[in-house]
This record gives C-alpha cells, structure tokens and sequence, in this order.
C-alpha cells in the first residue's frame, strides 16, 4: 500500500466518522411554575367592578386561583436561541368546555381552550460584534421598578456590554389600530427605548434612560417623552437606590382634548442585613393632576395602558391590596392598580423585614401607607390619605423547588376613600388571608 | 504493518464518532431512576440547581476560570435569576 491509498483511506473513513457526528446540539430546556391561592378576603378576587364601587357591604369570599406556565428554549447555542413561554390561569369553578376561554377552564368538566402565549423570541448575539438582541413576544422593564412599564411586550430590544457600560436601544409596537386584530401600521402606540448603565465600582453603579411612548392612534394624540436618571449603591450592610424620571411632551385620547404634559417621579430604598435577615425601607413619589386631566396641562405620571390590566407595577412595595401584588392572578386587584392612578398620582411609603429563620422557614412582614399627590374627584372629604396596609407572611419550603406560604393582610382605609362606595356609602377595610403554593422548576 | 497501522486508525476514527451509551444496571444494582427517579438518563437540571451549579462555578473564581469566562458565567447566573423572576411575577 503507497502513502496516497494509505491517505485515502484514512480521509475516507474521517469524512464517514465526520458525517456520523451531529454538526450542532440542540440543547432543549423545560422550565415552568405552578401556583395555586386560596383566598379568603372581602376585596381580592376576579371580579368586576373595580374598587372602591365594589366595596359598599362586601362579603367574606373565598377565591382559588391557579396558575401554569410551561417555558421551552431551543438551543442552538449560546449565541443562539428561541425562548417560548406559555401559561394556563383559572379561577376555580370559573366556566369549562366551549364557554371557558383565556383565563378560565376551572369549572366541572374543565376541558377549555385557555393556553395563553406569554412569551415568544429569538435571544441571539449579532457575530463579531458585542451586540446582545432579543426581538419578539417578551417581558420588558424599565429602569425605574417598573413604575412607567413591566409587562409582555412585542419588540426589538439590542444591549452591548462595553467594559462597565452597558446600554439598551429598543422598540416595541403596543398597539396597532384602528383594527388591532388587522394590523396596517398607521394608527400606532409605540415605545422607543435607550438606556444605559455604567458600574462606576463593584458598589456603584449609575444610569440614565430616555423612553418616548408615542401613542399615534388618533392621529399624535400622545408624545410621552420620559427622561431619568438612576442609582445604586452598596455600603457596607446597607444596599441603597434611588431615581428621579421626568416626563414631558403631550397627552390626551384625541387631538382635540390633547394637552401639554410635565410629570415627574422619584424615589429613594435601602435595604440593610440586620440579624438573622433583611430590613427594607423606601419613598416613591409620582406626581398627580388637580384636574383630572381636563385643564391646560396634565402633571399626572403617565403609564401607557395595555390591553389585558395594568402594565406598571411596583411590587418591591411588597404590598398586597394597597399596591398591586407579585402574587396576583386573575384577581390582579387593588387600591393603586397604576402609578397614575387615576390621575391622581402617588405618595408610597414602606417599611418591611424578611427573616431567613432557617434555611426552610422564612417569614415576612410589611406596613405601607398611600395618598393622592393630587385630589381630583369630588367627595365628602378633602382627604389625600388611602390607607395603610399591614400584611404578614410565613413561608416554608416543602422541598427544594415547592413553597408553601401563609399570608394576611389588612388596609386601615384613610379619609380619602370615605362615602366613595356605592350609594355613598363608606368602603369596609379591606383584607385578605391566603394559602399559597408556589411550585417552581 | 502499513496496513494494519492505517486499518487501526480507520476503526478509531470510527469508533469515537459512535455515541457512548449508558452503563446498563447489572443484576446486583438497583435502579435508582425506576425506584427513586433518581440519576435518570436525560435527566434535566430544575432552574434552581441551574442557578446553584453556577453559583459555584463562579465562586471557584480566578484559580478555575478566566476572568472572561467568569464575566460569562455571571451572565448565565443572571439569566437564570431573570428567567426565575419571569416565571413567578406577572
């Protein structure tokens, strides 16, 4: 045999071993969650109408709620991803077979067609370049504890770390109308995003963002241009943030009732280890409008509204009824369903401790108080103050990925709620008492 | 012996593009995967052992890794915290 059959041979049988080896893995990663509540309260649950009409003689009820949600990765590569997410809610006894729907399904026979889709998008890295995308159906934030927008969005979301600088240009499409469920791309309500963060130390970081909802439904009936600024640190034991946001440009729901727009927001946390777990503190301050929106100039926060609740939140409240809670579902209700709210803008102060008591056995507690920045409705009393919320938890894990939690919570109503309910009555104090399984893997 | 030393190399390229299957049980040990669901052939990690496997990958630090691959498992660990927070909130 000369050295050219010698070398066929071997190629031959390298390019045949190379062929019997899979060119790229397919990594495919399952996650998901289920949760199930079961609610005793006079205020929380699934149904309409909002608070505080619904609070004229409200019952003790029980609710149970549950929820699913089943996340599948395709993986290519680190470089390269699709990220589905789906989810499966139902009140239990709601409605079931043909009748059920988004939502629903948890009445006898079951059986609905209730699979929503949360999340769908491609995570990829543009090669040779440090730029991290994520366009489609996915979970956005913005800087500022999702006080302006944390919901699902549709977009394009591109971010470069570039040594401790990292920045975020995007666009999602909010809406899309006259026809929403045939979209042509006149009638728009669109979010532009550029954001930015530099760790100035291990323990300082600083930002700055600039966001323009332009809500062009009616024609540029809305330019919300936000501008903010951001911070947080690490001192010693204590962890501290804050932020200030203005916003400025036009708002209104036609070109005719359209007004100018200067709102501003703020607020300052700190969180420091004490013992044998964590104290947390913080202020938020969202400006209101005196005239509901109906003078020259509206200096009520904006959030733009999405179709299915509310799109702003602030869960680190770690309140429960005051402020819309983590945990909600389909009975996603409370006091302060926006950071608009109504309008009337906010003044959120919390107080909470979470204890680690042993490694299975965690317990919480919360006070909060609200009030109006800005009144803006006619009632009996010229009050600003909601309310004030104490709530409680005990937390115990049943094994690594399943928890189960006891909570309460109890709002002392303020002032500003009184002789609001239906048929001038007064709201009876809210409260609710849970049993809360929350199942992650 | 040419040949023979070609043939060999042939057989090993052959051999090492075959995928390696798992050990069968012998008579004597338990199945731990039928018995406890335990150590199951494409068993997949739960995002909190992701989460704590990369922990201590990152805790290893400078010794183990590059402080670029750091930097990466840091941003992995991040992921899997976002993906976490995705699941429980909203």
């Amino acid at each position: 045999m000369n050295f050219k059959k010698a070398a066929a041979i071997v190629t031959a049988a390298g390019a045949l071993a190379a062929i019997s080896v899979p060119a790229m893995a397919l990594e495919n990663e399952f996650h998901g969650m289920y949760r199930l509540r079961g609610i005793m309260s006079n205020f929380q649950n699934a149904g309409a109408p909002a608070f505080p009409a619904d609070s004229a003689d409200p019952k003790t009820m029980t609710v149970f709620e549950q929820r699913a949600r089943l996340q599948y990765t395709a993986k290519v590569s680190d470089d390269l991803k699709l990220i589905t997410h789906f989810e499966m809610d139902s009140s239990w006894g709601d409605n079931g077979g043909a009748t059920g729907g988004r939502g629903l399904g948890g009445g006898m026979g079951a059986d609905s067609v209730n699979l929503e889709t949360k999340n769908v998008y491609l995570d990829f890295n543009i090669p040779s370049t440090p730029v991290h995308a994520k366009v489609g159906i996915q979970a956005w934030s913005d800087a500022y504890k999702g006080i302006f927008i944390n919901d699902d969005l549709a977009g394009a979301f591109f971010d470069a770390n570039l040594g401790g600088l990292k920045t975020t240009a995007g666009f999602a499409r909010l809406q899309d109308g006259p026809s929403n469920a045939n979209p042509v791309g006149q009638k728009t309500g669109d979010l532009y995003v550029l954001d930015a963060k530099y760790s100035l130390t291990k323990d300082l970081t600083l930002g700055g963002s600039y966001y323009l909802y332009r809500n062009d439904m009616n024609y540029k009936t809305s330019d919300v241009h936000m501008v903010g600024l951001n911070a947080a640190a690490k001192v010693g034991p204590v962890a501290m943030d804050a932020f200030a946001a203005i916003q400025a440009g036009e708002v209104g729901t036609s070109v005719a009732n359209k007004k100018d727009l200067l709102a501003f927001a703020a607020q300052v946390a700190a969180k420091a280890t004490v013992g044998p777990g964590a104290l947390r503190a913080s202020f938020l301050y969202a400006s209101g409008d005196n005239n509901n929106g109906a003078g020259s100039k509206n200096h009520a926060f904006q959030n733009p509204a999405g179709y299915v609740g509310s799109s702003s939140n602030f869960y680190s409240s770690n309140l429960l009824l005051l402020m819309r809670s983590v945990y909600a579902m389909d009975s996603d209700k409370a006091i302060v369903m926006t950071t608009n709210n109504a309008n009337q803008g906010l003044m959120l102060g919390t107080l909470g401790f979470d204890a680690n008591i042993t490694d299975k056995l965690g317990a919480s507690v919360n006070a909060g108080f609200g009030l109006n920045a800005e009144r803006n409705t006619t009632t009996t009393s010229n009050s600003k103050y909601m309310g004030t919320e104490l709530n409680a938890s005990i937390n115990y894990k049943l094994f690594a990925n399943l928890t189960a939690t006891l909570d309460g919570a109890y709002v002392i109503l303020g002032d500003r709620f009184k002789n609001t309910a239906t048929a001038g009555a007064t709201p009876k104090d809210p409260y609710m008492t849970e049993v809360m399984l929350n199942y992650a893997f | 012996m040419k040949k023979i030393a070609v043939l060999m190399i042939a057989v090993f390229s052959m051999s090492v593009a075959v995928p390696v299957f798992a050990a069968e049980m012998t008579k004597t040990q338990k199945n731990e995967c039928l018995l406890a669901s335990k150590g199951c052939a494409g068993q997949a990690d739960t995002i909190q052992q992701k989460i704590k496997k990369l922990q201590a990958e990152v805790k290893k630090g400078t010794k183990v890794y590059s402080p670029d691959e750091i930097k990466k498992l840091n941003a992995k660990l991040k992921e899997a915290n976002d993906l976490l927070d995705t699941l429980l909130q909203h």
